[in-house]
């Protein structure tokens, strides 16, 4: 029996969303995933997604956003492992975020740390399984998005072109 | 380090599948070490080099979309410098399967990497679309053939695709070259054929491939035996168009930056 529209549901929450992403607290973020995690987010984060989970009786907003990040990764002929930096926002330097040559995944090279590897995962920071078996991970984030926004351009490029 | 040779159009019927075997078989006869992925599910390619789908155990499939290594992947083919990653049907499902991936575009990139080093030249036969399979082609690729077929609406794909590199450059591979524009299924005794090439030179310039790939009838009837059309006769129109193509192409992308090995290096 339904007693609501769904969709009136989807669109609240959304816009709830939206306010809570709009009044986060971006400075204390930066410095958790600094102190933390050694990584300089940049200044273009946007927003992607949220959604209303349950953990251990409690609401728990997920609140997924995408962020520039620039990481060196450093592995040997064999795959492994060598370290982690993220470099400054503003380019001059590097943070290292683990040294050691490596054999597990990238969350022990970064540590375990209070707000979890998967919430850096998700906030598009870095990939939880690296280069070892060089996944999809192993391919450097240096494209300004996916295939679809080249889709979109082209599309949009090519809307005033005659046919 | 292997140079990736992607031979792309979004339109079929151009003569995609064809240059890529000709072109790879023709480097691998000059004893260049060579790898012809086939990209597209249809697996064209795969049956011209006398393949039995029906007997592969794995295909680029499981490697692309499930990560299983290339070289369990690749299959010998008719000649020996020449390897193959085989494609079945499998691969239609890559497109609803890799959409929900991040780095979906990058799944062949991540595939080749670890055999850059087996390769000179890796040439990619890609499908007829612009969907997530052609983006993991042109995000993998070092250079570009565009094959242009002999009539107008194939000048379009063209000049589509040139729009489309130029984005791809920005967004997703920065140092993606066109190694050329290749006119194909050429008949000099069609107008349109000449008009074509005609505003080809003009309006695409040194981009134009010098070679033109004659509409001959042995490239129709040889996918049916499973050979590259060079290995039926050395002397033939057909086979002869490919060997100097192969001249022009190793000339353009020789001095070209690696993908593979700027990559991961």
């Amino acid at each position: 029996m339904k007693i609501a529209d769904s969709e009136v549901i989807k669109k609240r929450e959304q816009e709830w969303f939206g306010v809570i992403a709009e009044n986060l607290n971006w400075e204390a973020i930066r410095q958790v995933l600094k102190d933390k995690h050694g990584l300089n987010i940049g200044e273009d984060v946007t927003y992607r997604h949220a959604a209303i989970e349950a953990k251990e009786s409690k609401i728990l907003y997920s609140i997924d956003f995408d962020v520039n990040i620039t990481l060196s990764i450093q592995l040997d002929r064999d795959g492994e492992l060598i370290g982690v930096k993220s470099f400054r926002s503003e380019g001059l330097g590097t943070e290292n975020v683990g040294e050691e040559k490596h054999q597990g995944s990238q969350s022990d090279a970064v540590g375990s740390s209070d707000i979890g590897l998967d919430a850096l995962e998700k906030a598009g920071g870095v990939e939880k399984e690296l280069p070892g078996k060089l996944e999809n991970e192993s391919a450097p984030d240096e494209s300004e998005g996916g295939y679809e926004d080249v889709l979109m351009e082209f599309g949009s490029d090519s809307s005033g072109k005659s046919d | 380090m292997g140079q990736v040779i992607a031979i792309v159009s979004q339109k079929g019927g151009v003569g995609k599948t064809t240059t890529a075997v000709n072109l790879a078989a023709a480097m691998a006869a000059a004893e260049k070490r060579v790898l012809l992925v086939d990209m597209d599910p249809q697996g064209n390619a795969t049956s011209s080099l006398g393949i039995n789908k029906a007997e592969l155990k794995k295909s680029v499939y499981d490697g692309v979309v499930g990560g299983i290594p290339c070289h369990e992947i690749v299959v010998p083919t008719c000649l020996e410098f020449l390897q193959a990653a085989p494609a079945r049907t499998d691969l239609f499902r890559a497109e609803t399967e890799l959409k929900a991936r991040r780095n979906k575009e990058k799944c062949l990139l991540n595939f080749l990497y670890p055999i850059n080093e087996d390769y000179d030249y890796i040439i990619v036969d890609s499908p007829p679309s612009l969907g997530v399979l052609t983006f993991n082609v042109l995000t993998a690729a070092d250079s570009l053939v565009i094959p242009l077929q002999g009539e107008y609406y194939a000048l379009d794909a063209v000049s589509q695709m040139i729009d489309m590199v130029a984005i791809v450059r920005k967004r997703l591979n920065p140092d993606l070259q066109i190694a050329g524009i290749l006119l194909t299924i050429f008949d000099p005794r069609e107008k349109v054929c000449l008009r074509i090439q005609e505003f080809a030179q003009e309006q695409f310039g040194e981009l134009l491939f010098e070679t033109v790939i004659p509409n001959r009838s042995e490239f129709k009837e040889v996918p049916s035996k499973g050979v590259p059309v060079l290995l039926q006769s050395l002397i033939s129109p057909g086979a002869v168009s490919y060997f100097d193509l192969t001249k022009e192409v190793l000339r353009q992308v020789s001095g070209m930056p690696n993908r593979l090995s700027q990559v991961f290096d």
